[in-house]
């Protein structure tokens, strides 16, 4: 997987309105720090394998297409969707776009296109390219499926996040300098925005390889966060600003939610989780 | 790495840590902070409403002013040049660490930057001006930088070992691992290891790099470049988080210049989102910088902020 040939065979030669301009250039896992430095990371904890950036002229501007090429497309989705902002637009299964930048999902790829200049004169070309490099990718790929287990109800529309790691918890919602969750590349996770009647709050379903990891990543966040000991499988407590945090063990999984401000809404929003 | 830090969002809430960070973050009243020593930090911001025009273009003029302008007032002259020729000497030789990735640091400002060291009496050959390990010596590389100096054992870049003094020209973003990347990141692009600092506890040991000796005697100078400042995500621009802040941050200390870089970035993302909009993950570093190793200072109270040109939308 991940061959020259293959990135290089989604660039287009260009469209109606701009060019290729200059020769592509390809990072791998060892030298995508000579491309963001400290955003590599990022990439990295998706098990980014490739990364082909294209330069296109147009209107004597420059748009810079990044293609981005994981092991799976649950990954590619889950780098997407750190970025589900923008206007929602149907190419394929799913891409925004604001300010001149087009971004999409499709299979293992995830797909950047810039004008830096942060307007729209260039919309209409960049939504060409885009989905000209879109159609050249044969399959659509599949949503991880720990996000079927999220609620529908009172989900804030593309608010859900998929990860793996601390690096992007904290990023998303900072917890701790500590990984309290034990969050690694053996853990799933995704993290959603709630409307609950008045009252707002952000899910977090954590995914671990067996019960016991979960179990032990309750006791941790227990002690370190709580300053409590769990005394079963589903914990309230108030923190700071009168707000709620609410825990559920269900076999390997953890369910955290924050910001509550009800504590009985937040019982009841976990007494209603999907479980297997 | 030595010292974890353990420090958690309840800590953050409660105020009981990174008192001063709290203050940049306009979570706490700048009063909480006492100062007991009366050594004032100088930082000067300049800013100039026609400095950038529609297309993004750099008024090569209008920034020419507001770096000398901002140096007199950083050193107390009459003229910019004063202070340059007090800072650099025809003995010298100047390492330009500029950034050069994702919203990079202006072409037209290291122009400048150049030109005022040349006039300051720098000869042309001792002039590097570099990122990483891509080098450019004197004004006919300073934009194309294709030599390589390589690093030392100690994971300095060889150019800080061959150069007496350091200027630190960096850009002012958010950044999505360290929270924000303004000149103590900066010098994460001068070590050969800079892995070792973007570490899952908020990259808290990045304020040691500015810390290390070698780097904290011959850094004399820290231009900021805030002309279009980057305020949610980052490295990685999207452009809907850029803005024409028109602004450059001067000083001679780390902390302190991102400290008050700091507290414009927060300003603009509380005024986007008409709410507090914190910034995540917290940028520790920054703190961490001043109060275990002793990089500069974050307390407001000691540092002597100067604040020129546009006033509209300064977000200070």
């Amino acid at each position: 997987m991940g061959t020259e040939i293959e990135l290089k065979s989604l660039i287009p030669e260009g469209t109606a309105d701009c060019r290729k301009s200059g020769i592509f250039k390809l990072y791998d896992r060892e030298n995508l720090f000579d491309y963001m430095d400290g955003g590599a990371e990022l990439y990295l904890s998706y098990d980014f394998q490739k990364l082909l950036v294209q330069q296109y002229k147009a209107k004597e501007k420059e748009i810079t297409v990044e293609i981005y090429q994981m092991e799976t497309s649950e990954d590619a989705f889950g780098v997407f969707s750190l970025e589900q902002e923008g206007e929602f637009l149907q190419i394929e299964n799913k891409a925004f776009y604001s300010s001149g930048l087009l971004k999409l999902w499709k299979d293992n790829y995830f797909v950047r296109l810039m004008d830096i200049s942060g307007n729209d004169k260039l919309k209409d070309v960049i939504l060409d390219l885009g989905k000209k490099v879109s159609s050249k990718i044969d399959k659509k790929g599949k949503l991880p499926e720990l996000l079927s287990k999220l609620p529908q109800e009172g989900k804030i529309l593309n608010s859900e996040k998929f990860f793996h790691k601390q690096i992007v918890l904290n990023n998303l919602y900072f917890l701790s300098t500590e990984n309290l969750l034990n969050l690694d590349e053996k853990t799933s996770a995704v993290m959603a925005d709630y409307s609950i009647g008045k009252m707002n709050l952000k899910l977090l379903l954590i995914s671990y390889p067996d019960s016991s990891q979960a179990n032990l990543a309750l006791g941790n966040f227990c002690k370190k966060y709580l300053k409590t000991t769990p005394s079963g499988k589903r914990i309230i407590q108030k923190v700071e600003e009168d707000k709620f945090i609410g825990l559920e063990l269900e076999k390997n999984y953890l369910w955290v939610t924050f910001e509550g401000k009800d504590k009985v809404k937040t019982r009841e929003f976990l007494q209603n989780l999907k479980r297997d | 790495m030595e010292g974890k830090v353990n420090f958690t969002r309840r800590d953050f809430i409660k105020g009981t840590a990174f008192t001063s960070l709290a203050v940049a973050l306009g979570l706490l009243s700048p009063e909480v902070l006492s100062s007991e020593q009366r050594k004032l930090e100088r930082v000067v911001l300049i800013r100039d409403k026609d400095v950038l025009n529609e297309d993004l273009i750099v008024d090569k003029k209008v920034l020419y002013e507001m770096l000398d302008s901002g140096m007199a007032s950083l050193g107390g002259e009459k003229e910019g040049i004063a202070l340059w020729k007090k800072l650099f000497s025809p003995k010298d030789v100047v390492g330009v660490k500029i950034n050069v990735k994702m919203a990079p640091t202006h072409n037209e400002l290291i122009e400048l930057i150049v030109g005022n060291l040349l006039k300051a009496g720098v000869e042309d050959k001792n002039i590097y001006i570099w990122d990483q390990d891509k080098i450019g010596i004197g004004s006919a590389e300073m934009f194309s930088r294709t030599r390589k100096l390589g690093y030392a054992k100690d994971h300095l870049s060889n150019v800080i070992k061959k150069c007496t003094a350091l200027i630190n020209v960096c850009g002012m973003k958010s950044h999505w691992l360290s929270g924000a990347a303004f000149s103590i990141k900066n010098w994460a692009g001068a070590i050969d290891n800079p892995f070792e600092y973007h570490t899952e506890d908020c990259c808290s040991t990045l304020g040691k790099i500015p810390a290390i000796p070698e780097i904290k005697s011959k850094c004399r100078l820290i231009i900021l470049d805030g002309l279009r400042p980057l305020f949610n995500g980052g490295p990685q621009v999207d452009p809907k988080y850029l803005w024409n802040y028109n602004g450059l941050i001067l000083g001679f200390d780390h902390v302190a210049v991102d400290t008050t870089a700091l507290r414009i970035i927060q300003g603009k993302r509380d005024e986007y989102k008409k709410e507090k909009w914190i910034l995540s993950p917290p940028p520790l570093h920054i703190t961490l910088a001043d109060t275990k190793y002793k990089a500069g200072t974050s307390d407001l109270s000691k540092i002597e902020l100067i604040k020129l040109g546009w006033k509209e939308g300064m977000l200070l």
